[in-house]
């Protein structure tokens, strides 16, 4: 096993986030104390309920209760009293803020001719944080780069896919990647279907994706990848959670246009992917590594990596 | 000779104060014009650009300073300072800040405290609909005080010119 090492966190938290709460609940927050606020992972909000805080694995409350009303102020202010300027983000469920922060929204859902057209009556809000670990995929990057044909060529970039349950670090881990890639002279393509990977607020990626990163944000990875290689001609490309026929019938386009693909899907097993709408680029040899994480011991952990024929190699 | 001067002095006196007098009702046209006119631009900014109301407020402000762009300077500090209000409260609190520097009457203030709370809290077709009933709301008080300037300006000035008038002809 592979311990992904932790080594820096370049995310500034949510104190941001916190800082535009109305007065009145941003000192109830603040009143744990800096440590718990510097390090919060989650904040969840509902009316008629204490604000919930998990940091570092431990759930804290505040003693006073949220009133009817509270939690759409707490949502407008974030959103700069401007409800419009976030409806298209609204109407997928969630919100991304500055620091690629993730606000996931509920309350009554109003449907036009089948689709989603917006959320009232918010009554509650879960505010997450993104985080951005520089340097967590420098142990498996050897996995992922193919020597060139000399010392000073850089060689090429294996496709890989990334397994593991929600919640191991996929996201992450992938974001590390594209990072370190563009960094070595490989010109990437980010298809940011949730606007996870590059946190895109108002034009500017919130997380370091490289310097020779170009980002989609907010478009289908089905659309987004052909877009992508007409367009901006990339190396590699890579997206988070692929899944659906649509994903898979992308990915084969990229593979034949000689573009790398390095990707996430949920799951446990090999065995279980095969079984998946995406079995048929596994059988076929699409990734050259499959990286299998966990969260245990802890988040990151690399448990094995297969290569193309499904054959353990570490 | 020197009567004859006087006269003359008194009567263009007279008139310059019933144009000072009606000034108000010249501004209040200005003021108003400029508050429509931004609301125009906000609106057409909004449906491009996808801004937030803080950035548009900044925007139409810094076009142009004078009185009517104040109230949206106001609001985007307000709303930068993040005190916890909706922004019902930080419009109405910045109209009313600014309005002792407008020449718009107490009732224009309040029309204007109504129309401006429904700003930012919808979707965009919501907000069009809003920005065209402020539009449609302000249209309407321009052309009240377009009427009453007319009324008024046409009336004070000829009374205070009259008034004038009278003075020479007792001093004669």
């Amino acid at each position: 096993m592979m311990q992904l090492e932790v080594q820096k966190d370049e995310s500034g938290g949510l104190s941001i986030i916190i800082d535009q709460f109305p007065p009145k609940y941003k000192n109830l927050i603040f009143s744990f104390g800096p440590r718990i606020a510097e390090s919060l992972e989650e904040v969840r909000i509902k009316a008629g309920a204490p604000i919930y805080l998990y940091s570092k694995g431990r759930e804290y409350r505040t003693e006073a209760v949220l009133a009817p009303g509270d939690v759409e102020g707490i949502l407008a202010s974030m959103l700069s009293y401007s409800v419009y300027s976030y409806q298209e983000e609204i109407t997928k469920g969630f919100v991304t803020l500055p620091g690629g922060h993730r606000v996931g929204i509920c309350g009554k859902v109003i449907m036009d001719a089948g689709k989603v057209k917006g959320i009232k009556e918010v009554s509650s809000l879960n505010i997450r944080r993104s985080k951005e670990i520089i340097g967590v995929a420098a142990p498996i990057m050897g996995q992922i780069l193919t020597c060139g044909p000399g010392q000073s060529e850089k060689g090429g970039v294996r496709s890989c896919l990334i397994v593991s349950p929600p919640g191991c670090g996929k996201t992450t881990l992938l974001r590390d990647i594209a990072r370190t890639l563009s960094q070595k002279g490989f010109r990437i393509g980010v298809v940011d279907e949730r606007s996870e990977l590059a946190g895109m607020y108002q034009g500017i990626p919130q997380k370091d994706l490289g310097p020779r990163t170009d980002v989609l944000d907010g478009c289908l990875k089905s659309e987004g990848i052909t877009m992508m290689i007409r367009a901006m001609a990339p190396e590699v490309i890579c997206c988070d959670e692929i899944g659906r026929d649509a994903d898979v019938e992308a990915v084969y386009e990229a593979l034949c246009t000689g573009v790398s693909i390095i990707t996430t899907a949920h799951g446990s097993s090999y065995e279980e992917m095969k079984r998946s709408k995406i079995g048929g680029l596994l059988e076929e040899g699409a990734f050259q590594r499959v990286i299998f994480l966990s969260n245990r011991p802890q988040i990151g952990t690399v448990t094995r990596i297969l290569n193309e024929s499904g054959r353990v190699i570490s | 000779m020197i009567k004859l001067y006087l006269c003359v002095a008194i009567i263009l006196l007279s008139y310059l104060a019933g144009y000072l007098y009606t000034a108000g009702y010249e501004k209040r046209v200005r003021h108003m014009e400029g508050l429509l006119n931004r609301f125009q631009q906000i609106s057409t900014q909004m449906r491009y650009s996808f801004e937030t109301l803080p950035e548009l407020f900044s925007q139409v402000y810094l076009r142009e300073e004078e009185p009517a762009g104040m109230v949206f300077a106001a609001a985007a500090e307000n709303m930068r300072q993040n005190t916890g209000e909706s922004f019902p409260q930080i419009w109405d609190r910045a109209v009313r800040e600014t309005f002792a520097r407008t020449a718009l009457t107490e009732s224009d203030m309040e029309t204007v405290i109504h129309l401006g709370a429904d700003l930012g809290k919808t979707d965009m077709t919501q907000q069009e609909k809003t920005l065209e009933h402020i539009c449609g709301g302000i249209s309407a008080l321009l052309d009240q005080a377009k009427e009453e300037r007319k009324r008024k300006t046409k009336l004070y000035r000829t009374l205070f010119t009259a008034g004038g008038i009278l003075i020479v002809i007792l001093l004669i």
